[in-house]
């Protein structure tokens, strides 16, 4: 019987679906990317009732025109915690994290993903950065708005500013090792045959929100660093050390670019399998058939 | 404008139209029905990426030509100072005169706002005349338009500035020209005329012991600075405008005049915006 062609780390795992058992520790040290994918699932979940807490909140609030549940400082709270939480602990790691993480090694023929234990590892410095910025909203809320704006969000705040800026940070490290690891995964463990223009949109969809997560992650955490508050934590006075007010709007519109980007590119191209499953036709989807038919005349 | 309104009406009844015809004509007649299988057509494909393109490429520059234009004011305009604080908008007539949360305008007259905020970022926005500008700490932003109709109209606070964002406005107030002399004269208090306040501050400060009048100070004299061309030690030379005047007395070592020691101590921190405007118009009163 000759044996299909070996791909470098592709190996059957030591667990696997077959054996893997259910207990507790079981989930909390497993390296399979289909139940990380399931974590990922809980705890996005989690952060997104937490947002969506908040934005009823703001909705029973505007019941009425003069507004009879919160203060003005509650409401400005509840809008930016929506934000936060909606943004950097929702928006950005749900389809990558969830469904790229479940899909993508079922999609290209690989058994997991390059790093398993990075992306295990991934998973804990989200819940790290989530503990920092729910620990923000437990000891006194943040009022500056989910971009943080300099000097409102520096010189000028009265909030929790700094354990949120902290989580946001740390949490950046858990979508830049996504990101990292669906590029390698996708690069070295694609099964044989499958060539980069027969890779299904939603991997090459993947692919793209992976370079912004390691290009554009960095600059959140540049500009995050850089509000007043966390600069005099870690040692600099504030004011002195933050950027000017016109420099920090301007890095925040590249800021806000790249989670809007990685949510609507990866969405978009998801999207597609229920209608190209509706419509009852495939999606041309141009390279992957060029692809084919160069390979047939090769 | 017309021709990105006709362009949007267009597709947009053009979409829907093809949307509900389509949805008639090509529904599945019965269970089992297979799309026709389209295979590439170069012409089509040109004909919807240069279309668009093209639409695209104008509608871009027929807006550029917009924003220029609005970026740009022009030379007879009426200034008015403005700053923002949390939370309120101060104004400043050219007379001196100064409103909070109110805004004095003459009919058609270009009009130019200088503003300068005093702590957070805000922004100032009419949404009547269709115009707003970020009003950024640290720096001068103008925006100009010329009112068209007399009225009242609402200004808000755009950008989420704090506690009381929401209820930072009010309102922009459009008066004849006759009528808004008579506004400006009618109430303008004795001691509210700038050149006397900047006259005093400029005393006050001690700027007075180094800019003589005449020259013969250890700094320039600042007599007819104003809308000129200052040359500088690097040999390069500057516009003195409201930014090149609030930058000399907050940081006076950042551009030097030629022939001159960088002498003079920084004023950051020890003026309030306000006070750098009235400052400020003082120099540019010195023209005369």
């Amino acid at each position: 019987m000759s044996s299909i062609p070996s791909v470098k780390g592709n190996e059957l795992p030591n667990e696997h679906y077959l054996n893997a058992t259910y207990g507790i520790r079981s989930w909390l040290l497993t390296t399979d990317h289909k139940r990380i994918a399931l974590l990922y699932l809980a705890s996005v979940t989690f952060f997104f009732f937490i947002g969506g807490t908040f934005a009823t909140m703001i909705r029973i609030h505007l019941l009425t025109p003069s507004g009879y549940l919160v203060t003005p400082e509650t409401y400005n709270k509840l809008f930016t915690m929506h934000g936060v939480a909606m943004i950097f602990f929702f928006l950005i790691p749900s389809i990558p994290a969830v469904l790229g993480n479940f899909l993508i090694p079922l999609m290209i023929g690989a058994k997991d993903l390059a790093f398993p234990k990075i992306n295990l590892l991934s998973w804990y410095i989200y819940l790290v950065g989530g503990g920092f910025v729910l620990y923000s909203f437990s000891t006194g809320g943040l009022d500056t708005g989910w971009t943080f704006y300099t000097p409102l969000s520096s010189v000028y705040s009265n909030s929790a500013v700094a354990p949120a800026v902290i989580g946001i940070f740390i949490n950046g490290f858990s979508s830049i090792l996504t990101g990292l690891n669906f590029i390698v995964t996708i690069h070295t463990m694609r099964a044989p045959g499958m060539t980069w223009f027969r890779l299904p949109l939603f991997v090459w969809a993947n692919y793209a929100t992976s370079i912004i997560f390691i290009l554009g992650t960095p600059v959140v955490a540049i500009t995050l660093l850089l509000v007043g508050p966390v600069m005099s934590w870690i040692g600099y006075v504030p004011g002195v050390s933050s950027l000017p007010p016109a420099a920090t709007e301007n890095l925040r519109a590249l800021f806000a670019v790249g989670p809007a980007s990685i949510y609507f590119i990866s969405a978009l191209v998801f999207m597609r399998y229920p209608i190209t499953r509706e419509a009852h036709r495939a999606m041309r989807e141009r390279l992957a058939a060029r692809g084919a038919a160069a390979a047939k005349t090769a | 404008m017309v021709y990105i309104t006709t362009v949007c009406a267009f597709f947009a009844i053009a979409i829907t139209a093809a949307i509900v015809i389509f949805f008639f004509k090509y529904h599945r007649k019965k269970p089992g029905d297979i799309g026709t299988v389209v295979h590439e057509d170069p012409r089509l494909e040109a004909l919807w990426l240069v279309v668009p393109a093209v639409l695209a490429l104008t509608m871009f520059a027929s807006g550029a030509v917009i924003y220029v234009d609005f970026r740009r004011a022009p030379m007879d305009t009426l200034d008015i100072y403005v700053i923002g604080k949390q939370w309120m908008w101060k104004a400043q007539q050219p007379n001196g005169l100064k409103e909070i949360n109110e805004l004095h305008i003459p009919v058609g007259r270009n009009v130019k706002l200088i503003m300068a905020s005093e702590d957070v970022i805000h922004d100032f926005s009419i949404p009547a005349f269709r115009t707003k500008m970020d009003v950024v700490p640290g720096h001068y932003n103008t925006l100009w338009f010329r009112p068209t109709k007399i009225g009242r109209y609402h200004f808000f606070c755009s950008q989420y500035c704090g506690t009381n964002h929401a209820i930072m406005g009010g309102w922009v107030t459009v008066m004849e020209p006759s009528e808004y002399a008579a506004w400006l004269s009618g109430s303008t208090e004795v001691n509210a005329d700038p050149v006397v306040a900047g006259e005093k501050l400029f005393a006050q400060k001690a700027c007075s012991t180094c800019h003589l009048p005449n020259g013969t100070g250890r700094a320039p004299s600042l007599n007819g600075v104003y809308g000129g061309k200052v040359l500088l030690t690097d040999g390069s030379t500057v516009v003195a405008d409201e930014a090149y005047i609030r930058e000399s007395i907050l940081a006076p070592s950042a551009k030097i005049v030629a022939g001159y020691q960088p002498l003079m101590p920084t004023f950051q921190g020890q003026l309030t915006e306000e006070l750098i405007f009235i400052l400020g118009g003082n120099i540019s009163y010195l023209r005369s």
